[in-house]
C-alpha cells in the first residue's frame, strides 16, 4: 500500500500558547518549546497512529492501528508508505530489534509480528490458544536479545527470535500490564495500569517481582530507564511522573504542571531528559531532572493524545493518535 | 515494598491464579468481551480503568457515567444520545469512524455476529457474565 508520495509537512503557527505572565512562586518551572525545533507530518487518513520507533536510514516506523499496517515515514522527504501486517491486524507497539527489524505487538492478530526492512518479509508468531485474547501492548529486548512483551488483559511473555519459542505468564494481579522497558544492564521491567504496580522480570525463570509504588492506585501506564538504570514511570490516575531507583528502592514523584494531568507516555532521551505526555493538559513535557524544569510541547490540535514516545539521539517522536500526525522534535546535537 | 511471588504461573503449563475479576470466557459474548476487558470493568461504578464500566451500558445515555473523564469528542457526540443496541453496534464496529477523535484506542470488531453476541451478553444478567 503506497500513499501519496509525500506527506504534507504542516505549516506551523506559533507552536506554544503563552503561559500566564506571573506564575505563583511555588509553581514548577515551565517554559514553552521553540517552534523551530518541531516538524509535523500528517499521516494517511484513518491510520490512527499509536506507537513510533526509529527505523534504519533515519526513517521512522509507526503503527497504523486502525489500518493494520506498519507505517514508514522518511522525515527528510516526507514520503510515507504503509505495509499491511496481515488479516485482522491492529498493531499497538513497535520497536527496532537488535537485528534491525521492526518488532510489533499486534493486538488484532494476537501475535508478535516481525518486519524485515531489507527483505520486506513478515513473520507472525501467534500467542498460544490457551492465552485467550491478550490485548498485546508493548515489547522490549533484553540484554540477551530475547523479546519480552506485555498484554493488557493480564499477561506478559517472551519470544526467543532464534528458536521461535514463545512463553506466556499471567501477571499476579490480572489485567493491566502495559509499558515495558529494558535497562542499560539488559534487565526487563514492566508496569501495570490496572494493577498500579511496577514489576521486574527474572529473565531466567520468567517470575515477576512486584514493586509497589508509594502512591496508591496511581495507574502506572508506561516505564523507561535512564542511563543510570533508574526507572521513570508515567502515572495515569495520579498525574505524576515518578522515579524508582532499583539500587536503593527510593521513589520520588513530580506532579505534571497542568490543572488536571493524566500522564500517559514516558521516554528518557540521550541527555537523560524525561519526556512525558499529558492528556489532561494536551501537551508533552520534557523534564530535566537536574534542574527540575519542564519544557512544554503543546499538542498540534485538540486532544492530540500522544500514547507513546521514542526517539534516537537528537530526535524525539511524538505520535499524536488524536490528530493522526507525527510530531518530530529536534533536541540539538547528541551527546 | 517488594513482594516476591512464589512462582509465576506459566500459562502453557496450565497454571492459574485467582484474580479479582477474571477474564470471562464461557460464551461467544464473553469471548468477544475479552477485547474490552483491559479497559472496561463490569462492576458498577468502577471507572478507574482506561474506560468507564460497561455495567448497564445498554440503554445508558452516552458519556453519562459519573466520575469518568470523557474525551471532548465523545462529550460532543453524546448530546441526547443513548447507547441502544444499534448505536453500540456502530461504536463497537469502528469507534473512530463513529466518533472521530474519541480517546478509545480500539480497532473495532469487524464480524457482525461477534458484535451481536457481545451486545446481547452485555445486556444480559450480571450473574451470566462469566
Amino acid at each position: 500500500m503506497r500513499f501519496a508520495a509525500f506527506a504534507a509537512l504542516l505549516a506551523l503557527g506559533p507552536a506554544a500558547a503563552p503561559l500566564p505572565a506571573q506564575a505563583p512562586a511555588a509553581a514548577p518551572a515551565v517554559t514553552d518549546a521553540p517552534a523551530a525545533a518541531i516538524q509535523l507530518f500528517q499521516l494517511p487518513d484513518g491510520a490512527r497512529v499509536h506507537d513510533a520507533a526509529p527505523a534504519p536510514d533515519g526513517k521512522i516506523w509507526y503503527t497504523a492501528q486502525r489500518q493494520g499496517a506498519l507505517g514508514i515515514l522518511d522525515p527528510k522527504t516526507g514520503a510515507i508508505r504503509q505495509v499491511p501486517l496481515g488479516p485482522g491486524s491492529a498493531p499497538h507497539g513497535v520497536i527496532q530489534g537488535p537485528d534491525g527489524a521492526a518488532w510489533i505487538t499486534d493486538g488484532g492478530q494476537n501475535a508478535i509480528v516481525r518486519y524485515d526492512p531489507r527483505t520486506e518479509k513478515i513473520d507472525v508468531w501467534k500467542l498460544p490458544e490457551a492465552t485467550g485474547y491478550a490485548n498485546l501492548n508493548t515489547g522490549a529486548f533484553d540484554g540477551d536479545g530475547i523479546h519480552w512483551f506485555t498484554g493488557q488483559n493480564g499477561i506478559y511473555g517472551r519470544l526467543d527470535p532464534k528458536t521461535g519459542k514463545l512463553d506466556v505468564w499471567q501477571d499476579p494481579e490480572g489485567r493491566g500490564p502495559y509499558g515495558i522497558a529494558a535497562t542499560p544492564a539488559g534487565d526487563i521491567y514492566y508496569v501495570s495500569l490496572a494493577g498500579s504496580h511496577l514489576a521486574k522480570i527474572d529473565r531466567a525463570t520468567g517470575a515477576a517481582t512486584i514493586i509497589e509504588p508509594p502512591t496508591p492506585n496511581q495507574g502506572a501506564r508506561r516505564v523507561w530507564a535512564d542511563s543510570k538504570g533508574d526507572l521513570w514511570i508515567s502515572e495515569w490516575n495520579s498525574g505524576q511522573l515518578s522515579r524508582y531507583r532499583p539500587a536503593s528502592g527510593e521513589w520520588r514523584s513530580w506532579k505534571l504542571p497542568s490543572d488536571a494531568p493524566k500522564a500517559y507516555a514516558v521516554y528518557v532521551d540521550d541527555r537523560d531528559f524525561v519526556w512525558v505526555s499529558d492528556f489532561g493538559g494536551n501537551a508533552v513535557y520534557a523534564f530535566d531532572p537536574a534542574g527540575e524544569r519542564w519544557t512544554r510541547y503543546p499538542g498540534s490540535g485538540e486532544a492530540a493524545n500522544v500514547r507513546q514516545i521514542l526517539g534516537r539521539p537528537g530526535e524525539i517522536y511524538l505520535p499524536e493518535s488524536g490528530t493522526n500526525r507525527m510530531m518530530v522534535v529536534r533536541t540539538g546535537a547528541a551527546r | 515494598m517488594i513482594r516476591l511471588l512464589a512462582a509465576a504461573a506459566l500459562l502453557l503449563a496450565g497454571g492459574a491464579i485467582a484474580l479479582a475479576e477474571p477474564m470471562p470466557s464461557g460464551s461467544p459474548g464473553a469471548r468477544a468481551y475479552q477485547k474490552c476487558y483491559a479497559c472496561h470493568s463490569l462492576a458498577p461504578g468502577q471507572n478507574d480503568l482506561s474506560g468507564p464500566t460497561l455495567h448497564g451500558i445498554v440503554g445508558r445515555p452516552v458519556a453519562a457515567e459519573p466520575g469518568f473523564a470523557y474525551s471532548p469528542a465523545l462529550t460532543r457526540f453524546a448530546a441526547g444520545r443513548v447507547w441502544d443496541m444499534a448505536l453500540l453496534d456502530r461504536m463497537i464496529a469502528d469507534p473512530e469512524g463513529l466518533v472521530p477523535g474519541t480517546a478509545m484506542a480500539f480497532h473495532g470488531i469487524a464480524d457482525p455476529a461477534e458484535r451481536q453476541a457481545l451486545i446481547a451478553w452485555l445486556a444480559g444478567p450480571a450473574e451470566a457474565q462469566r
